[in-house]
C-alpha cells in the first residue's frame, strides 16, 4: 500500500508536463478569402483595395495585397469598366476613371488566382440636406502653467500658454423622407498663419444627443480604458423625414492654437455632415465594437462580428457625400479667461 | 373544490365564453379534470394512510410503495413519506415495499378510515448485493411520468470523480441529456436549454448559484442528501419558474434511532456527518460539514514567498465550505416540523503589505505599500416547514423560507511615501473598490395532496415569492493628496412579486393508461409591469404489457428570470437579473415522447424524443461584456428564439452485483436572434453554446465483496461550439484611432488608400462557429471497506481522466512551447488542459 501511494503522489507532478497542446484545424478555415474595401462618393473616381486575409494564426506582420486580380465595375448590372492599377502600386489599389452619381447602382465584382471571386453592390447615397449649422457659446482658456521646481529657495519654471477652446455647435439637418439615411459629423479648426501657411486639426467633440446613444460605450468595471465614443456617426431613426436640430460641443480639454496672436491671421470651423451608406455605417459601428471589445484581451467579452457586404469575401463597399460649411470664428465673439495653474 | 367550483357560480354559458379564450391545450386540460370530477368526490370508500418509514434509521421513504392485492389498487408515499390509499369496505391485503427492503403485508378488514405507520426493514438476502432504490413506481415502465429520472445517492457516491469529491451535479451530467458545461465543470445543460433554465431545489426552496470554485464543484453535499430527482421534460404542474429542468433534492431529516456519524478526510477536503435522535425518537437532527483547506496547504508555500520576497505580510488562499443542517419533530402521527438551512460560501483573500526606508542626503525617506482582496460568493437558505396530515385523504405541507446568492468582491490599495526633508511632498493614497450583487427571496409555500381514490392523485398549492434583485453595484473610494472621491455606480435594487399556483392530478383512467394532467399559473410583478402565463401541463403512459410501455409529455414553461453570464465557467460576477417592462419572460414548449421496457427486472431500457422551442432567450449583444458598468444590463443584451430536439437512450441497472448505465444522446440546439435592434449573427440562425451532437456515458460498479467494489466511467461528447475569429483582414478605414487624444478617426473624406497606413480586424463568419475537438476521459475507483470497532472504515483511491486524455478547457493563440521549452515554435491555438491524470485518494470512517 505504501508504495502505490508513492506512486500516486509522483503521477500529479509527471502529468503536469503535457498540458499544453496545439490543435489543428480543418483546411477550409485556413484559407483566405479576398478583401474588398471601397468608399465611393460623388467628387472622386472610383477607387478599390483589394488585399487577402489572413489566417489568425499567420505570423506574417502585414496583409498580403492582391495586384493580379481583375475588378469590373458594373452600373444597373451592365459593365461599365475594367479597373486599373497604377504601374509602380503594390499595395492592391484599383481605380476606374468613372465617377459616380448620387442614386447609381453600381457592382464591383474582383476575381483574382487562387481565391473564390468576389462580389458587392452598392447604390451611391446622395448629398445630405444641412439646413444650417451655427457656433454659439465661445470659449477660450488661455492656461499659463507653472511648475515648482522648489520650496527653499522659491523657485518655479513657467510653461507655455496653452489655448482650450469650447464651442457649442448647432447643426439642422432635413432628413428626406421614406429613405432610412445614415449620418456622420466631421468638425476641423482651419488656422491661417500670418506666414501663409494654415492647418487644418481635427476636432473631436461629444453630445449627449439622444441620436448617439446607440453608440456604445465601453469602459472597465474599474474604470480604465478609454471612452470609444463614435459620436460623429448615427442614423435618421428618431427623426426620420423632419427637420433635426443636433448640438454638438468641442470637449473642454482638447488642446488647440487658438488666437495666438503673434502668429495667427484668422481661424475657421469647418463642419462637415456626412450622408453615409447603410453598409459603411454598419460595417463601422460594428468594426468599432470590435476595436472596443479588447478588453483584457477579449477575455470578457463577447466577440464581435464586423459587417461585410461583400458577397463571398470579407470587406466592405460604401458610399459618402459632404457638405460642408466654414465659419469664422471672431475673436470678439469669445470669453476668454486666463488661468494660472502651479503644479 | 367541488364546493370552490359552485361558489364561483359559473354559468355554463360564462364557462364557454371563458374556454374561447383559452388555447387548445388549456381546454383539453380543463376538460379532463372536469371528468375526473365524479370519480373524484362520488366514490363511497375507506381511507388506509400513514407514513412509510426506514426500520433502521427511521427516514421517511419516498415513493414507496402500497398495493392492496384483492382490489389490485395502490399508491406511492410522497416526498414526505405520507401514503394514503382508499379502498372499499371489507377483506384487504396491503403489502409495503421499496426497493432494497423487506415487504410487509397487512391483511385485515377494513370496516373505517385506518392509520398505518410502517416501517420497513432491510432486506437480508440481498444484502450480499448492491441494491439501489428509487422512485420508480413514479419513473419507471408503470409510472405516467416521463423525462425524470431518480438515481439514488448510495450510487453517487460510488462513482469515482475528480479528487475524489463525490458530486451530485456531475453524477446527473452523466445522464442522457444532461451535458456539462468545460472540462471539469459543474455546468449543467439540460436538452439544449442554458445554465439559468434549472430549476434547483433543496428541501423544495430554489438555489441560485450551485457551483463551488468556478463550477469544479457542486454545493450539494452528498453525506446530507436522501434523493435526487430530475426531470428534464413532461413538468408535473407542481414545478415551474424554469424552462429546461427540475433538481429535486431532498435532505436526510436524520436518524431517530441512535446518533451515527460519518468522518471522510480527502485530499482537497474533510466532511463531518452527525445524525441521530434529539431527546426522544420524536425529534432527529441532521448536520453535514464539508470545508476544503487549499487555503491550509499553501501556507507553507506562502511563509516561504514572504521571506524570500522580503514582504512584511503575505496571506492569501482559497476555500469552500458547505453546512448543512436539519432538524426535524414529530408532535403527533398528524402532525410534524422540520427546519432546514444551508450556508455555502466560496472566499478567496489576499493580504499583501511591504514597506521599506532609506536615507539619502541626510534625509529619511519611507514607503509602504499594501493590497486586499476579500471576494466572498455563496447561498443561504432557510426553510421552516410543517406537515399536517389533515384527515385520511388530504396531506398539507406549508412553507415559509428564504434563499440568498451574495457576492460581494472588496479590493483594497494603500500607498505611503514619507520623508524628514520638507520639500519632499508626503504620498498617502488609499484606494478601495467594491462591488456586490446578488438576489433575495423570501417566500411561503403551500400545498396539498388529496387522494379520493386509488385512481386519483391530486395535487394543489400556491407560491407568493418577494424577489430582491442586486444587479451589480459598484463602490469606488479613493482618498489621496489631490483627490478625494466616493462614487457608487451600477444598477438600482429591483424588487419583483412572484406567485405561482396549480392543480394536478395523476390519474389512472384503467390499467393500462395512467396520466398527469394539470395547469400552473405563475405571475411576476416587476417595474409596475405584470406578466402572467397560464402553462399546461400533461404526461400519459400507455401500458402495453408488465414490462413495456409508451409514454408522451407536454409543458409550457415559463421563466421571469435570467443569469448574464459572458463565459462558459460559472463566475460569481454572473449576473442574476428579473424580467423588466423590456425584456420579456423566457417561456417554452416542449413535446416529448418514448418507449420503455424493462428486461427481466434487471434493466430499465429507455428511448425518449423531445422536440422543445423557446422564446425571449437573451444573449450578450456583440462585445459586450459585464465589465462594463456604464451602461444598463438590458442595453447588453438581445432577446431572441431558440429550438432544440433530440434522441436519448439509456439502458440502467439498480440491482445486482453489476449496476451502473450506459446513455445516449443525439441533440440538436440552435439561437435565432433576429428582432429590430437585438439582431445577431446578421439574423441568421446559428448553433447554442452547448450545441453538441453526440453525448455517450457509461457507468459502472462493481461490488466483488463486502470489502472491495469497483467502478468506472467512461464519457464522449463532441466538441462545445466557440466564436472564433480565423480570419484577419485588412482595415483601411482607421476607425480604431477612435480615441481624439491619440489622434484622427473615421476618416472617411479621402478614398481608403490616402489615410496611410492600415490595421487589422478579425473576421467572425458566424458566431459559434468553431468546435472544439471531442471530448472523452475515463475515471475509475475502488474502495476498500473494513469493519472495525466503532464502525466500518472506506479507503477509497480514484483515478481521474485514467488514460490522460487532453481534454481542453480553455483554448488561446500561442507558440508551440512546453514548459521546458521544447517544441516546434509554431504560432498555433493552444488548449490548455487542466484536468489530466488525476489520482486521489480519500478514507472515510463511519460510526455506527
Amino acid at each position: 500500500m505504501k508504495k502505490l501511494f508513492n506512486i500516486l503522489l509522483l503521477l500529479p507532478v509527471l502529468t503536469l508536463f503535457q498540458c499544453e497542446n496545439p490543435i489543428d484545424f480543418d483546411l477550409d478555415l485556413v484559407e483566405s478569402k479576398l478583401v474588398l474595401q471601397s468608399l465611393l462618393t460623388s467628387t472622386e473616381n472610383v477607387s478599390v483595395q483589394l488585399s487577402a486575409s489572413r489566417f489568425f494564426l499567420d505570423e506574417s506582420d502585414k496583409f498580403r495585397k492582391i495586384n493580379n486580380a481583375t475588378i469590373l465595375l458594373f452600373k444597373d448590372d451592365v459593365i461599365i469598366d475594367t479597373l486599373h492599377r497604377s504601374a509602380e502600386d503594390e499595395g492592391g489599389y484599383y481605380f476606374s476613371d468613372y465617377i459616380p452619381q448620387a442614386g447609381d447602382h453600381l457592382k464591383l465584382q474582383a476575381a483574382a488566382p487562387g481565391f473564390e471571386s468576389v462580389e458587392s453592390e452598392i447604390t451611391v447615397v446622395a448629398l445630405p440636406n444641412l439646413v444650417s449649422a451655427e457656433v454659439l457659446d465661445i470659449k477660450c482658456r488661455a492656461q499659463t502653467v507653472e511648475w515648482l521646481i522648489s520650496h527653499q529657495p522659491y523657485r518655479t519654471y513657467i510653461d507655455t500658454v496653452i489655448y482650450y477652446l469650447t464651442a457649442n455647435i448647432t447643426l439642422t439637418i432635413a432628413d428626406t423622407p421614406e429613405i432610412d439615411e445614415y449620418y456622420n459629423i466631421i468638425l476641423y479648426l482651419k488656422t491661417n498663419y500670418i506666414d501663409g501657411t494654415s492647418e487644418l486639426t481635427r476636432f473631436p467633440f461629444e453630445s449627449k444627443n439622444i441620436v448617439f446613444s446607440s453608440n456604445e460605450v465601453n469602459v472597465d468595471m474599474f474604470g480604465g480604458g478609454e471612452m470609444a465614443k463614435n459620436y460623429n456617426i448615427f442614423s435618421d431613426e428618431l427623426f426620420a423625414g423632419r427637420n433635426y436640430s443636433i448640438t454638438v460641443n468641442l470637449p473642454e480639454n482638447f488642446y488647440s492654437y487658438f488666437w495666438p496672436e503673434s502668429i495667427t491671421k484668422s481661424q475657421y470651423l469647418i463642419v462637415e455632415l456626412h450622408s453615409v451608406s447603410k453598409d459603411y455605417y454598419f460595417y463601422r459601428l460594428t468594426a468599432a465594437k470590435a476595436y472596443n471589445g479588447m478588453d483584457m484581451g477579449g477575455m470578457f467579452g463577447e466577440p464581435v462580428q464586423v459587417y461585410s457586404n461583400v458577397k463571398n469575401g470579407i470587406g466592405v463597399v460604401g458610399s459618402y457625400n459632404v457638405v460642408r460649411k466654414e465659419i469664422k470664428l471672431n475673436k470678439s465673439d469669445a470669453d476668454i479667461t486666463e488661468i494660472t495653474e502651479i503644479y | 373544490m367541488l364546493r370552490l367550483f359552485l361558489k364561483l357560480r359559473i354559468t355554463t354559458v360564462q364557462t364557454f365564453k371563458l374556454l374561447k379564450l383559452l388555447t387548445p391545450m388549456n381546454r383539453i386540460i380543463i376538460f379532463l379534470f372536469l371528468c375526473a370530477l365524479p370519480f373524484t368526490f362520488f366514490a363511497q370508500n375507506y381511507t388506509i394512510s400513514g407514513y412509510i418509514t426506514d426500520g433502521k434509521s427511521g427516514e421517511t421513504l419516498i415513493s414507496a410503495s402500497v398495493f392492496d392485492s384483492r382490489n389490485s389498487k395502490g399508491a406511492v408515499s410522497n416526498t414526505y413519506g405520507f401514503y394514503s390509499l382508499t379502498l372499499p369496505k371489507g377483506k384487504v391485503e396491503v403489502s409495503y415495499s421499496y426497493v432494497g427492503f423487506t415487504q410487509s403485508l397487512r391483511s385485515f378488514n377494513l370496516r373505517r378510515d385506518t392509520v398505518i405507520n410502517i416501517q420497513l426493514g432491510e432486506n437480508n438476502a440481498l444484502a450480499e448485493i448492491v441494491v439501489y432504490g428509487g422512485t420508480r413506481q413514479e419513473l419507471g415502465v408503470k409510472g405516467s411520468q416521463m423525462s425524470a429520472i431518480d438515481v439514488p445517492i448510495e450510487q453517487i457516491k460510488t462513482i469515482p470523480m475528480l479528487f475524489g469529491e463525490t458530486d451530485v451535479l456531475k453524477a446527473l451530467q452523466l445522464l442522457p441529456g444532461v451535458q456539462s458545461g468545460s472540462e471539469g465543470s459543474a455546468g449543467f445543460y439540460v436538452r439544449g436549454g442554458g445554465p439559468d433554465e434549472n430549476l434547483f431545489l433543496l428541501d423544495g426552496v430554489p438555489l441560485y448559484n450551485v457551483n463551488h470554485a468556478a463550477g469544479f464543484f457542486s454545493v450539494f453535499n452528498a453525506d446530507a442528501i436522501k434523493s435526487v430527482t430530475l426531470y428534464k421534460g413532461g413538468f408535473p404542474a407542481r414545478f415551474g419558474s424554469r424552462l429546461s429542468s427540475v433538481l429535486d433534492v431532498r435532505m436526510n431529516d436524520g436518524n431517530n434511532k441512535k446518533i451515527k456519524a460519518n468522518v471522510s478526510v480527502g485530499l482537497i477536503s474533510s466532511k463531518l456527518n452527525v445524525e441521530g435522535p434529539l431527546f426522544s425518537e420524536n425529534t432527529t437532527f441532521n448536520v453535514s460539514l464539508r470545508r476544503t483547506y487549499f487555503d491550509i496547504l499553501i501556507k507553507p508555500v506562502l511563509w516561504y514567498m514572504k521571506n524570500y520576497q522580503d514582504f512584511d505580510k503575505l496571506n492569501a488562499g482559497y476555500y469552500f465550505y458547505d453546512f448543512n443542517a436539519k432538524i426535524s419533530h414529530k408532535f403527533d402521527d398528524k402532525n410534524r416540523l422540520y427546519a432546514s438551512f444551508y450556508s455555502g460560501d466560496d472566499a478567496i483573500y489576499v493580504n499583501v503589505k511591504e514597506s521599506g526606508q532609506y536615507i539619502e542626503d541626510g534625509y529619511k525617506y519611507e514607503s509602504s505599500f499594501s493590497q486586499k482582496i476579500d471576494w466572498k460568493w455563496g447561498n443561504l437558505l432557510a426553510v421552516l416547514r410543517w406537515n399536517r396530515v389533515l384527515d385520511s385523504k388530504l396531506f398539507m405541507d406549508v412553507t415559509a423560507n428564504y434563499t440568498r446568492y451574495r457576492q460581494d468582491m472588496g479590493i483594497g490599495q494603500k500607498d505611503k511615501e514619507s520623508s524628514t526633508d520638507t520639500i519632499f511632498i508626503a504620498k498617502n493614497n488609499d484606494i478601495s473598490l467594491k462591488y456586490k450583487s446578488g438576489i433575495d427571496d423570501y417566500s411561503t409555500r403551500i400545498e396539498f395532496d388529496y387522494s379520493p381514490n386509488p385512481d386519483h392523485d391530486i395535487k394543489f398549492g400556491f407560491n407568493p415569492v418577494m424577489h430582491t434583485f442586486r444587479p451589480g453595484v459598484q463602490v469606488a473610494k479613493e482618498t489621496s493628496n489631490d483627490i478625494k472621491m466616493d462614487t457608487t455606480m451600477g444598477n438600482q435594487n429591483i424588487s419583483a412579486f412572484e406567485i405561482a399556483m396549480y392543480v394536478e392530478d395523476n390519474y389512472a383512467l384503467n390499467s393500462f393508461t395512467k396520466i398527469n394532467f394539470g395547469l400552473h399559473y405563475s405571475g411576476i410583478n416587476v417595474q409596475g409591469k405584470y406578466y402572467h402565463s397560464l402553462q399546461p401541463r400533461l404526461s400519459g403512459r400507455l401500458l402495453l404489457s408488465d414490462k413495456f410501455s409508451l409514454k408522451a409529455g407536454y409543458a409550457y414553461m415559463s421563466q421571469y428570470i435570467h443569469l448574464l453570464s459572458n463565459n462558459n465557467i460559472s463566475l460569481p460576477t454572473d449576473l442574476w437579473v428579473p424580467v423588466t417592462k423590456r425584456i420579456k419572460p423566457m417561456v417554452s414548449q416542449q413535446a416529448s415522447f418514448g418507449a420503455f421496457y424493462n428486461l427481466k427486472h434487471l434493466f430499465d431500457i429507455s428511448i425518449e424524443g423531445y422536440y422543445k422551442e423557446m422564446n425571449n432567450q437573451i444573449e450578450y449583444k456583440d462585445g459586450a461584456t459585464f465589465l462594463d458598468p456604464t451602461s444598463k444590463w438590458e442595453d447588453k443584451v438581445a432577446t431572441g428564439r431558440g429550438w432544440a430536439y433530440g434522441v436519448e437512450f439509456l439502458v440502467q441497472k439498480t440491482l445486482g452485483n453489476t449496476t451502473g448505465w450506459v446513455g445516449y444522446t443525439w441533440s440538436k440546439s440552435e439561437r435565432l436572434f433576429d428582432r429590430a435592434g437585438e439582431v445577431l449573427n446578421f439574423g441568421l440562425p446559428f448553433p447554442a453554446k452547448y450545441d453538441r451532437r453526440h453525448d455517450i456515458n457509461i457507468v459502472l460498479s462493481h461490488k466483488f465483496s463486502k470489502k472491495i467494489d469497483v467502478s468506472g466511467t467512461w464519457v464522449y461528447s463532441s466538441g462545445n461550439c466557440g466564436t472564433l475569429a480565423v480570419q484577419e483582414y485588412s482595415n483601411p478605414f482607421n476607425i480604431e484611432d477612435y480615441n481624439y487624444y491619440y489622434g484622427y478617426y473615421g476618416q472617411l473624406n479621402n478614398n481608403p488608400y490616402h489615410n496611410g497606413g492600415e490595421s487589422s480586424l478579425s473576421h467572425v463568419e458566424k458566431r459559434n462557429n468553431y468546435r472544439f475537438p471531442a471530448y472523452h476521459r475515463l475515471d475509475l475507483g475502488i474502495n476498500f471497506h473494513k469493519k472495525k470497532k466503532y464502525g466500518t472504515r472506506t479507503w477509497n483511491i480514484s483515478i481521474y481522466n485514467a488514460y490522460n486524455n487532453m481534454n481542453p478547457f480553455m483554448v488561446y493563440s500561442g507558440y508551440n512551447y512546453n514548459m521546458f521549452g521544447k517544441g516546434d515554435g509554431r504560432k498555433t491555438l493552444m488548449k490548455v488542459t487542466v484536468f489530466t491524470l488525476i489520482p486521489s485518494v480519500s478514507y472515510t470512517y463511519k460510526f455506527e
